[in-house]
């Protein structure tokens, strides 16, 4: 090999190491998993055996089950160490005496923590459901403020966070997207952000029916997280949730999304004969930019104001969308 | 008459006209409620113009606007009775045949029927030769249920010019207001437009098309509706107040009288002995600038903003809300 050409390899190797992605070459997997799991321990139509394997068979890594106000033992659930599938203990609470469905999950449990009982107002009721949660090793996840339209931002904003939020909750009955006199989910989740709260969006099924023969209301497959993990392992994917490295999907999968502080970088993972719309939102849930395509980047302005943020949302041409969690400025 | 129950008495009257809603009233304003979208037999509605125009009448509006699809329907002939506190305006609802998501338009105020533009390629250009060919025809444009099969998003009706009237609250059965996982909620379609320094009035509408299905059922009548200011009952004052935004949308909510004078919005709410009214004023990017609960508020203006900054009011009693016009906020 003359010197010529050992230069153009060498350049050439730097230039494919160079390429974007490839510095975060395979030592991390995006995991995909269900934070919210009903089985026949509550009102659930299928008992845990069917539930966890109808998650396995369908291309999740994980799965949280959280049955209401009871742990559902998940270690006879979980016997393959190998197979690339983990479960993860959890209970989805309630508040006793109140008047309206204060629900929150607890993720990463393992045992029954009881259920609270209502204070004098919604919002604090809310608050000491979290901190009971906490108390007990959960990670707390604020299920479905729009159910009964029970918790409104300004409840929420009670709470301290981080903790994570259901804004795509996939059961048929929860009015995520408000109506005249309620607002919508995911601009609560901004009024949050912009109030400096630390919240992680989250997507779930919160499935019920998993009959096959009578499909209906609130089915599994709908809305779940990816995390990204370097292994597989229940503890690996909750240090991955506790610090909110995970985005939340009803059907898109993003093959990366970064930001260092002055650009965010967002990649799909296009399906085929979909068209995509990549848009960064900030303060207030302004629009900040939207981009056509697969990829795009945002470069962050100089000037912002305290508590400012950006996170990306991405659309598809089929109705699915993605949610990754937002950054700080 | 002593001179101290004289002093009581002028007292008494100047608090009577400092009363929020009384200094309006005392200048000759009027609050008249009206119905933008509406359907009869000379399209695809029920129910006869005849028919239409007195159910309106009886139910407590003050004008309607009818706008049959692709014609207008004479309302000389509903409108026989110059002293009966109700008047009819006639419209169009305009379509543009073509293919992609149905893009349609009231033209409020015209006598004579406009015929269909054909549609181009982008939905954007489209809705704004729409617009266009409504204006050179002297009407005021609405464009009409946005989220309608998802027929126009952000991007496209940024390619109209305002001022225009905007179908934020269509009430008929398939609006889709609220949005998606995908589709941004009109309400917030709206936000995004007036932060982009757009001029564009929000209405409520019926989209009327099923008068016998009764009030307030979707499709039918008294779902939603606008409230305008005028200083007489007539369809020159009412096309007036339209083309300046001088109107508030409502699907329930009753507002007393609102005001803004640069530096403080007030606002007065009806109340219906229900449920308690929150008061919410809404800035640029929808952000809540602040709430207040009761029947009544003031917002005080801070002093450092953006270009492009507004204030709006939104009233919500039950499931029920009112939302006033953005005013705009002077820059530094």
């Amino acid at each position: 090999m003359d010197r010529k050409s050992a230069i153009f390899c060498i350049a050439l190797v730097f230039a494919v190491l160079c390429l974007p992605g490839t510095s975060f070459a395979q030592d991390w997997i995006w995991a995909r998993g269900n934070l919210h799991t009903h089985t026949t321990n509550s009102d659930g139509n299928m008992p845990p055996e069917f539930v966890a394997d109808w998650y396995k068979t369908h291309g999740y890594q994980f799965l949280v089950i959280s049955d209401h106000s009871k742990y559902t033992d998940v270690t006879p659930l979980d016997t393959d160490p190998n197979d690339g599938f983990v479960l993860i203990g959890g209970e989805e609470l309630g508040v006793r005496g109140a008047k309206r469905p204060i629900h929150a999950n607890a993720i990463g449990i393992s045992a029954t923590i009881p259920d609270p009982t209502a204070l004098t107002r919604p919002g604090k009721s809310l608050k000491n459901l979290v901190e009971v949660i906490r108390k007990a090793g959960g990670i707390p996840q604020v299920n479905h403020p729009n159910f009964g339209w029970s918790l409104t931002h300004r409840e929420i904003l009670e709470i301290q966070g981080p903790y994570l939020m259901e804004i795509a909750n996939c059961h048929p009955a929860v009015n995520n997207a408000g109506d005249y006199a309620y607002l919508p989910v995911e601009q609560t989740w901004d009024i949050l952000l912009s109030n400096g709260r630390t919240v992680y969006a989250t997507a779930t099924d919160d499935a019920h029916n998993l009959n096959p023969e009578k499909p209906g209301g609130a089915m599994p497959g709908k809305g779940w997280i990816y995390v990204r993990v370097r292994e597989i392992t229940p503890t690996a994917i909750l240090d991955g949730i506790r610090k909110g490295d995970f985005y939340a999907s009803t059907g898109v999968q993003l093959e990366d999304f970064s930001f260092n502080g002055k650009e965010f970088q967002v990649k799909v993972i296009p399906k085929s004969g979909e068209k995509y719309l990549i848009r960064f939102v900030g303060k207030w849930g302004q629009i900040l930019q939207e981009t056509d395509g697969t990829s795009a980047i945002y470069r962050v302005k100089a000037a912002h104001e305290p508590n400012a943020y950006v996170r990306a949302k991405v659309i598809c041409t089929d109705g699915t969308v993605a949610w990754t969690q937002a950054f700080r400025l | 008459m002593k001179q101290s129950m004289f002093l009581a008495l002028m007292l008494f009257l100047i608090s009577l006209c400092s009363i929020t809603g009384t200094v309006y009233a005392s200048d000759g304003w009027l609050w008249v409620r009206g119905s933008l979208h509406t359907h009869t037999t000379n399209s695809d509605g029920d129910s006869p113009p005849e028919a239409v125009a007195d159910w309106y009448k009886e139910n407590g509006y003050q004008f309607l606007v009818i706008t049959d699809h692709e014609t207008v329907t004479d309302v000389a002939s509903l409108d026989k009775d110059p002293n009966d506190n109700f008047v009819v305006i006639s419209g169009e609802e305009v379509a543009m045949p073509g293919e992609g998501a149905p893009i349609h338009a009231n033209a409020i105020g015209i006598t004579h029927t406009i015929k269909s533009p054909k549609r181009t390629f982008m939905a954007g250009r489209s809705v704004r030769r729409l617009v266009d060919l409504i204006r050179g025809a002297g009407g005021i444009p609405m464009v009409n249920h946005p989220n309608w099969y998802w027929a126009l998003n952000h991007r496209d009706l940024l390619h109209i010019q305002g001022p225009y009237l905007l179908e934020v609250f269509n009430m008929g059965s398939d609006n889709r207001n609220a949005g998606d996982y995908a589709h941004i909620s009109t309400e917030q379609m709206w936000d995004i437009l007036l932060s982009e320094g757009q001029e564009v009035y929000a209405t409520a509408t019926d989209d009327m098309h099923l008068l016998k299905k009764g009030a307030g059922n979707p499709d039918g009548p008294a779902c939603g509706w606008v409230v305008a200011r005028v200083r007489e009952l007539t369809p020159t004052a009412i096309m007036e107040a339209l083309a300046r935004g001088d109107f508030y949308a409502s699907n329930g909510v009753e507002i007393a009288d609102y005001s803004f004078d640069g530096k403080e919005f007030r606002i007065k709410v009806v109340s219906n002995g229900g449920a308690r009214p929150l008061i919410r004023f809404i800035g640029k990017w929808g952000r809540i600038l602040q709430e207040t609960e009761g029947t009544s508020a003031v917002y005080r203006v801070a002093p450092e903003r953006e270009k492009d900054s507004y204030v709006r009011c939104k009233v919500i009693v039950g499931k029920s809300a009112a939302w006033t016009q953005a005013y705009r906020l002077k820059g530094e």
